[in-house]
C-alpha cells in the first residue's frame, strides 16, 4: 500500500511543528532527525491522534483528509505503536488481548482466541499468555503492541522509536520482527538511531525542526556526504584532541594505530572515503548535502 | 448483549473489589430505605438516601474504566477504541445504575405508595445520575487522576448531605432535600442549574472523546 502526504503543515500557537512536509511512503519508510524534530507528531497524525493544519493524505491514491477536516478519517488501513506502549498493566497478555479484540469488534470467542494465538506466534510470544502486562520487559510489551496491531489486520504499520530503550539482545529481535513485517506491510519507523533504519529501511525521510530535508533510498542517503569523508590513521594519545575538533564517526582499532572516519565539510588532507548512511544523515542535517 | 457481557466482565477483572463498591453502596441504601428511613416521620429521608447514597456512586465504574488512558502510553492505543464504544459505553453503564435506582423507587413504593413521589422528584432523580455519571468522566479527564476525581465527588457530596446543602459553601446544591414545591423559585434554580450543568458536562465528555 502507499502512502503520500502533501504539503501537510502543523501549527501550534503560532509555531510550525510540521512545516509543507510531502512524502511518499512505500516499502519500509524510515524516518529520522533529531530529537523535537516533529517525527511523532507525523506519526500521530497518521494515526488520526492529532489534528493538522493543512495539507492531504492519501492511501493508495484515495484521499483520507477531507476538506476542512482537522483530522484523518477513521481507516483500518494504519496501524501505529507508540513508543511506551502500555496497556492494562493488572492483566496478562491474554486478558488484555482479548479485551482489545472485543473492542475492535471480534465477538466470536473462537475467532478471538485464533486471532491472539495468530498475532502471538508472529511476534514469538506464544508462551507468555498468562504473563502480566507490568511484568513484561519493554520489549517483550512492544511485542505486545504489535500483536494488537496485528488482530486489526492494517496494512501500514507506524513504529514511533520502536528500538529506543531495548537492550542489545532485545533490539536485534526487534529489529528482525519489523524486519519480517515489512514483506507484508508498509511500514514506516521513526528513529534517531541511524543503524536501525540503515538496517530495515527501504526508503528513508530525514526531518529537522519540522521541515523535510531529504527523501530518497539509503544509497542516495549516502551520496550526500560524497566528498565530505575521510579515513585517517591517527595514535591514541591523539584521539582526544581529535575528538575536540573534528566530527569523528567511527574509531578502528588496528594493531600499530586507530584507524578514524572524519566527516569535514573542510577539505582534509587525507584520502576520502566512500560514505556511510550516517556520514550522508550529517551532510544532511549540516545543510551540505543537495538535499531531495 | 455478548458484547455488554464481556465488556462488564473485563471491567469486573481490572477493577477488582472497586467493581463492587457501587453495588455495596447500592445495597448499604437499601438497607437505609428498609429499616431506617420512616414513611410517618419524614418521608422525604427515602429520596435523600438514593441522592445522597447510591446516586454519587454512578459515577465510580466510568472513572475507572476511562481512567486506563492515563496509564503511561495507553492513551495513543486505547483511544480509538474507547472513542468507538463510548456511547454503548455510557449506555450500558446508565442502564445498570438505571435498574438499580429504580429498584430503590419500587422499594419506596411497597413502602409509602404511590402517593409520596412527586413529578419534580422523578424527573430530578435520572438527571442526577447523568450529572454524576459526566461530571465523573470530565473530572477524571481535567484532573487526570481518578484518587482526585472520587475525593472531589465524595467530599462535595458528604458536606451537602450532612448540612443537608446548607453548607454555606460557594458551590452548587443540587440535592433536594425537602419536598419540592412547584412553585418554589429555588427549586426552579436548582432544577435549571443541574439541567444546564449536566448539558455542560455532556458536551465538555463528548468533546475530549472527539464524539464531535
Amino acid at each position: 500500500m502507499k502512502l503520500e502526504i502533501e504539503h501537510l503543515t502543523k501549527t501550534i500557537k503560532k509555531r510550525n511543528i510540521l512545516n509543507d512536509i510531502s512524502l511518499m511512503v512505500e516499502g519500509v519508510y524510515g524516518l529520522i532527525g533529531p530529537n523535537g524534530a516533529g517525527k511523532t507528531t507525523l506519526m500521530k497524525i497518521l494515526a488520526g491522534l492529532q489534528t493538522l493544519t493543512a495539507g492531504s493524505i492519501s492511501i493508495d491514491d484515495k484521499p483520507y483528509v477531507h476538506r476542512n477536516a482537522s483530522y484523518i478519517a477513521p481507516n483500518t488501513f494504519i496501524g501505529y505503536l507508540p513508543q511506551d506502549f502500555m496497556i492494562y498493566p493488572e492483566n496478562s497478555v491474554y486478558e488484555a488481548l482479548n479485551h482489545i479484540a472485543v473492542l475492535q469488534g471480534i465477538s466470536k470467542k473462537s475467532e478471538r482466541q485464533q486471532q491472539i494465538e495468530e498475532a502471538l506466534a508472529i511476534v514469538n510470544l506464544s508462551g507468555q499468555h498468562h504473563k502480566k502486562m507490568n511484568e513484561l520487559s519493554g520489549g517483550m510489551r512492544r511485542r505486545v503492541g504489535i500483536a494488537q496491531l496485528l488482530m486489526r489486520k492494517p496494512s501500514i504499520l507506524l513504529f514511533d522509536e520502536p528500538t529506543a530503550g531495548l537492550d542489545i539482545e532485545e533490539r536485534i529481535r526487534f529489529r528482525n520482527l519489523l524486519l519480517e513485517l515489512g514483506k507484508q506491510h508498509t511500514v514506516v519507523i521513526s528513529s534517531h538511531i541511524v543503524e536501525d533504519i540503515e538496517f530495515l529501511c527501504t526508503k528513508i525521510g530525514i526531518l529537522t525542526q519540522g521541515q523535510l530535508r531529504f527523501e530518497g533510498t539509503p544509497e542516495e542517503l549516502k551520496q550526500q556526504a560524497d566528498g565530505y569523508v575521510y579515513s585517517m590513521n591517527v595514535q591514541a594519545e591523539e584521539l582526544s584532541e581529535l575528538l575536540m575538533t573534528q566530527d569523528i564517526t567511527q574509531i578502528n582499532e588496528e594493531e600499530q594505530h586507530l584507524k578514524v572516519r572524519i566527516f569535514s565539510t573542510e577539505a582534509l588532507d587525507q584520502p576520502r572515503v566512500i560514505p556511510r548512511l550516517m556520514e550522508g544523515y550529517l551532510a544532511v542535517v549540516r545543510g551540505v548535502g543537495d538535499g531531495k | 448483549m455478548e458484547n455488554s457481557k464481556l465488556l462488564f466482565a473485563f471491567d469486573r477483572k481490572s477493577m477488582k473489589g472497586a467493581f463492587y463498591v457501587p453495588f455495596i453502596m447500592w445495597a448499604v441504601a437499601l438497607l437505609g430505605i428498609l429499616f431506617y428511613a420512616s414513611i410517618e416521620e419524614d418521608y422525604y429521608t427515602h429520596f435523600i438516601i438514593v441522592q445522597g447514597i447510591f446516586l454519587p456512586f454512578c459515577s465510580w465504574h466510568l472513572v475507572y474504566r476511562y481512567s486506563e488512558l492515563l496509564e503511561h502510553g495507553a492513551e495513543d492505543t486505547l483511544f480509538p477504541y474507547y472513542r468507538k464504544w463510548f456511547l454503548y459505553d455510557i449506555a450500558r453503564y446508565v442502564i445498570l445504575y438505571s435498574l438499580l435506582m429504580m429498584s430503590l423507587l419500587l422499594l419506596i413504593f411497597i413502602k409509602g405508595g404511590v402517593a409520596i413521589f412527586d413529578y419534580i422528584t422523578v424527573a430530578h432523580l435520572p438527571i442526577l445520575l447523568l450529572f454524576y455519571m459526566f461530571a465523573g468522566l470530565a473530572l477524571l479527564f481535567v484532573m487526570k487522576s481518578v484518587e482526585v476525581t472520587l475525593a472531589i465527588i465524595f467530599i462535595y457530596t458528604v458536606i451537602e448531605v450532612v448540612t443537608l446543602g446548607k453548607s454555606g459553601m460557594p458551590w452548587p446544591h443540587i440535592i433536594i432535600f425537602l419536598p419540592p414545591l412547584p412553585e418554589d423559585p429555588e427549586m426552579t434554580k436548582k432544577f435549571t442549574f443541574l439541567f444546564l450543568i449536566t448539558i455542560s458536562m455532556v458536551m465538555y465528555v463528548a468533546k475530549k472523546v472527539r464524539m464531535f
